[in-house]
């Protein structure tokens, strides 16, 4: 796993970002951007360099699920890995994301070794 | 409305009932269809009447729940610099907007400082280079004087502990920033809430703006139902075209009057005598 990977970090609290980013740090990620919402994630994503995009669901504007199928249906955007990090906790969600094409769910609220867990298979899976 | 308002209003209405169901038996005795048929359309009107102030009635007391939440909560001990900001609002709805606003400001204010206390762990982290440094240097010289092997135990004991110690402090750290996404999950829950305060009341004042047309028509209805005896079906059509007519323009009217503001909200209630 490349340390110095691009991190696209989506979620319309600013706390939630920040406690996302400084995770990332601790575990060694330093090249990370932030997006309050799918919206405005979608131009960052579109620019290009993004290797990894974690999301929230539960936004405003474009909501993470939508903000997923959007990025799956782009074949220049296909290919990036997503995490979902969200408070969406039912089963049905769960999967409607999974059958999205979402490469990691975390409910919130979570740990550190949870997010070090779920990044690293994330990873083991894109290279295996 | 007190209970025993509520009570002595449904004894009234309960007792006209009785006498207006016993003069329509006695009409339809006497083979009076005509009136029988007015006496049924008023009866009709008094059970508008009677839902119609209950439902005022109720929108009248969430509205003021709303509009008075203030008073209610600040003199609950808050923060002294917090108080003022919360007394000028006066709405719930931006009041528990301001609760998202609060835990988000002191959230980062608690984030800030832990970074800061984090960055001090990396510096003490990379001085552990230096401690280290110091170590060796006291291995070098111990090599020449056996005196020292005590000392230099000593200092490695010390250089273990406080890795440890170090360790355990960035470990707390870490737990503080991720104890923070409460304000996220808080945040949600209280937004979820403020979206059903203002449906509820948006709701409830929509049901009374309908409520006041059919009651209007209801007293058109009577003053026809003398006309004619198909008054009853005429009414009732009405009544039914009026209300589903109004649909979209009520749309637009509760929207405003909630989202405006709450004077009109107030003003609305108040042209309706509640």
């Amino acid at each position: 796993m490349n340390k110095d990977m691009k991190i696209l970090v989506v979620d319309d609290f600013s706390t939630m970002r920040r406690i996302i980013k400084n995770l990332l740090r601790d575990l060694g990620f330093t090249n990370i951007v932030e997006a309050d919402d799918g919206a405005t994630a979608l131009p960052v994503l579109k620019s290009g360099g993004i290797d990894f995009l974690v999301t929230d669901w539960n936004m405003p504007k474009m909501s993470g699920i939508d903000l997923l199928k959007t990025v799956r249906a782009d074949p220049s955007l296909s290919h990036i890995p997503i995490l979902m990090v969200t408070a969406e906790a039912k089963r049905d969600q769960i999967i409607m994301a999974a059958q999205a094409g979402v490469n990691g769910y975390i409910i919130k609220p979570f740990t550190a070794a949870v997010l070090k867990e779920k990044i690293d298979k994330i990873f083991e899976r894109l290279q295996g | 409305m007190s209970d025993f308002e509520t009570y002595y209003d449904q004894h009234l209405f309960e007792a006209e009932l009785q006498t207006r169901a016993e003069r329509l038996v006695d009409l339809l005795n006497q083979g009076q269809l005509p009136q029988a048929m007015d006496e049924v359309q008023e009866l009709n009107e008094m059970r508008h009447r009677a839902l119609y102030h209950e439902v005022g009635t109720l929108t009248r007391a969430v509205h003021n729940a709303i509009v008075g939440f203030t008073d209610d909560v600040s003199s609950a001990e808050l923060l002294q610099d917090s108080k003022q900001h919360i007394a000028s609002i006066s709405d719930a709805t931006e009041r528990l907007s301001y609760v998202i606003e609060l835990t988000e400001t002191n959230a980062h204010k608690t984030i800030d400082q832990v970074d800061d206390a984090l960055r001090y762990v990396a510096l003490i982290e990379q001085d552990v280079v230096r401690r280290q440094e110091l170590i060796d240097e006291l291995a070098a010289l111990k090599q020449d004087h056996p005196q020292l092997e005590a000392l230099y135990e000593k200092a490695c004991r010390y250089a273990v502990d406080h890795s440890v110690t170090l360790a355990s402090l960035k470990e707390s750290l870490m737990g503080i920033l991720l104890a923070q996404e409460y304000q996220d999950i808080t945040g949600q829950l209280i937004k979820r809430v403020i979206q059903l305060v203002a449906d509820i009341e948006e709701k409830l004042v929509g049901l009374m703006a309908v409520a006041s047309r059919v009651n209007s028509l209801g007293a058109l209805a009577t003053s026809k139902a003398v006309a004619g005896a198909t008054s009853a079906d005429v009414s009732a059509s009405a009544e039914r075209s009026e209300a589903k007519g109004e649909g979209p323009q009520m749309k637009g009217r509760n929207e405003g009057a909630v989202a405006s503001n709450q004077d009109d909200v107030d003003d609305l209630l108040s042209s309706l005598g509640f």
